[in-house]
């Protein structure tokens, strides 16, 4: 008897010796945000949340029933209408009743992950999957069409109703047809392209885990003008009138003229910054990955507020804030709380969210 | 400390492998595996020495403990005199627990260089030494292998097949030659950990990425290597299989302690056979 015990006790120790050289079951990635008015939806892990918007208070979740095992959620949902679209690391995009959290549709075409948030066009949906493949959908979760790159996809497309433009692990950026999948072009890059392009006045902005931001004429992919950072631009860049800013994971936040790519201010925040900026009216609301969120005056990059989200535990801020009426909005991937709503003026806690 | 000393230096060691040998990453986790097996067979020389030695001194440790069973002091100084002390024994422990952060930090370190998921490509990103010459051109890392995506675990079974065997025979050889009476509760023991390892290697390369499963069997094949190069029983015992031989008896060693022996003198003639 004593014997077996000790053999199932040497078993045991085994175990957890290999989990423990394994780590624990880590996240893959950091959580998704989307919004609207009154409502603010995080996903992450097993389930997506939607939560009243002035409080934090729970409304639904997605799967309702916890099965962790089914269902992993990195990407930010897309809020269009009264759906609300999801990709999953289990290879599946929902569509969700965005009031209900009420499944309305699956897709469960794609062969790997789906790594990248979807993007939702007038009568498209385009989920780009780890398998190297776009995947078209109707409003309905119907497959149109499928276009296939040379490596994965990790990043969400930039899609106008005409045009949908793919950056790839594969160091290319793809111009599509939207309505047959067809490429219109393709321009190879200086790195792999994990962030999602943006797309404003016929100018694609797209940064590389090479340094680089490049302005690339959306009709044919040529080259405008290119930024050298410091670090991999994985964020994605924003626009505000004639002024991009973006920043780079060795911490940078850049603000550059879209015009010519003048650098017209740099601020070092000490951290990587992946998430995009948040622009609202003349101030900048940037995350950085030690756990500081900033206020920065859009003119000059100088420092309004500043706050570290968790005293104890600040780490790992990467996915995109969001901007909610008068609440700046930051899900940390390893702090006390999923969740944290700051006063938009001062960087003060109004509330946070735990499920 | 863990980063800076053990998973950063190998995480970075193993994707200039992987630059050096044409972007193949299996072939990086094969000749990096090799070559930390190659720097580490010194401590695992050391811990095979120190397994044999307690094997053959298991008759003796049962006698004494039958002998001095009421005696817990007596059989302790016994015990000490004979050079198994507590701290002895820890010292015969210590090449085996100076493996376990050499072996995580290579698991660790093909994981991170696989970069498969968002977090972990920053990770990497954070592990790359400034002066690694090319770094961005190395993303993504190519993880395909014939019909392996080596992020993914094999659809076809046929690396945890691999797995199974390989560590099953790696484990024939790990296991000490039994002492002269034939090794009794530890043999069970041993043959129940072997029986075990197996099993939950099996199991974790169903689960887990095939890169990893790689580096499971070259592991594997590396321990059997080094042990039928540097032991003696069990390079007989392969011999005699693959001439379709008996398997050899070990080695019958009498270790005693008689009054007058010097303390671990004993010990010592039975490490050196």
């Amino acid at each position: 008897m004593i014997q077996k015990i000790r053999q199932w006790w040497l078993l045991g120790s085994l175990f957890a010796l290999l989990v423990s050289a394994c780590g624990a079951a880590p996240a893959q990635s950091w959580p998704g945000l989307a919004s609207s008015p009154d409502t603010v939806y995080i996903a992450f892990g097993a389930n997506v949340f939607a939560l009243n918007a002035a409080d934090g208070v729970q409304r639904w979740k997605f799967p309702a029933e916890n099965n962790s095992s089914s269902t992993e959620f990195f990407s930010d949902p897309v809020l269009d209408g009264d759906a609300l679209y999801v990709t999953s690391y289990n290879k599946t995009a929902y569509a969700v009743d965005a009031k209900t959290g009420k499944l309305l549709w699956e897709f469960k075409g794609s062969k790997d992950r789906l790594i990248a948030a979807p993007a939702v066009t007038g009568d498209a949906i385009y989920i780009a999957s780890a398998d190297n493949n776009l995947y078209a959908l109707s409003k309905k979760g119907e497959l149109k069409w499928t276009f296939t790159a040379k490596n994965g996809l990790w990043a969400a497309p930039a899609a106008s109703d005409k045009v949908v433009y793919i950056p790839s692990m594969d160091h290319s950026i793809y111009a599509v047809d939207a309505s047959s999948g067809k490429t219109l072009w393709s321009v190879e890059l200086n790195g792999a392209l994990a962030g999602t392009p943006t797309l404003s006045k016929e100018t694609l902005f797209v940064g590389t885990l090479s340094d680089t931001l490049y302005a690339l004429d959306a009709s044919n992919g040529k080259e405008k003008w290119k930024v050298k950072s410091e670090g991999w631009v994985w964020s994605r860049a924003v626009v505000d009138g004639d002024t991009l800013y973006f920043g780079d994971l060795k911490g940078s936040i850049f603000s550059v003229g879209t015009s010519e790519g003048k650098v017209n201010w740099k601020q070092q925040l000490g951290s990587s910054v992946r998430g995009a900026p948040v622009v609202v009216g003349d101030k900048l609301f940037v995350i950085a990955e030690d756990g500081l969120a900033f206020s920065l005056k859009a003119s000059d990059g100088s420092t309004v507020w500043k706050k570290s989200i968790d005293d104890e535990n600040a780490d790992r801020l990467l996915g995109n804030p969001l901007v909610v009426n008068d609440l700046v909005v930051i899900a940390p991937i390893y702090a006390k709380n999923w969740l944290y709503a700051l006063n938009i003026n001062d960087g003060t806690t109004k509330w946070f969210f735990k499920p | 400390m863990w980063n800076a000393l053990i998973l950063y230096p190998f995480t970075n060691a193993l994707l200039l492998l992987y630059s050096v040998v044409g972007n193949s990453f299996t072939l990086a986790i094969v000749i990096f595996t090799v070559l930390i097996r190659l720097v580490t067979i010194p401590l695992t020389v050391w811990a095979q020495k120190n397994q044999q030695r307690m094997t053959e001194m298991q008759p003796l440790m049962k006698e004494l403990q039958e002998k001095y069973k009421d005696q817990p002091e007596k059989l302790q100084a016994e015990m000490a005199r004979l050079g198994f002390g507590p701290t002895t024994m820890l010292g015969g422990c210590l090449p085996m627990l100076l493996q376990f952060p050499i072996m995580i930090g290579l698991y660790q370190s093909i994981t991170h260089v696989m970069a498969v998921s968002p977090l972990t490509l920053i990770d990497l990103y954070h592990a790359i030494y400034p002066i690694f010459p090319n770094f961005d051109q190395l993303i993504p890392v190519n993880n395909h292998f014939f019909w392996l995506n080596l992020a993914l675990p094999d659809p076809y079974y046929v690396l945890p097949a691999l797995v199974v065997a390989t560590t099953w025979l790696s484990q024939q050889m790990v296991t000490p030659a039994p002492s002269a009476d034939g090794g009794g509760q530890a043999a069970e023991m041993a043959k129940s950990m072997s029986l075990s390892t197996t099993v939950v290697f099996g199991f974790m390369s169903l689960q887990f990425a095939s890169g990893l499963s790689i580096y499971f069997v070259v592991s594997n094949l590396a321990t059997f290597v080094q042990y039928a190069w540097t032991n003696e029983y069990q390079r007989k015992r392969i011999i005699a299989f693959l001439k379709r031989e008996p398997l050899p008896k070990p080695e019958v060693k009498k270790v005693t302690t008689s009054k007058g022996s010097k303390p671990g003198k004993a010990l010592k003639a039975g490490a050196k056979k």
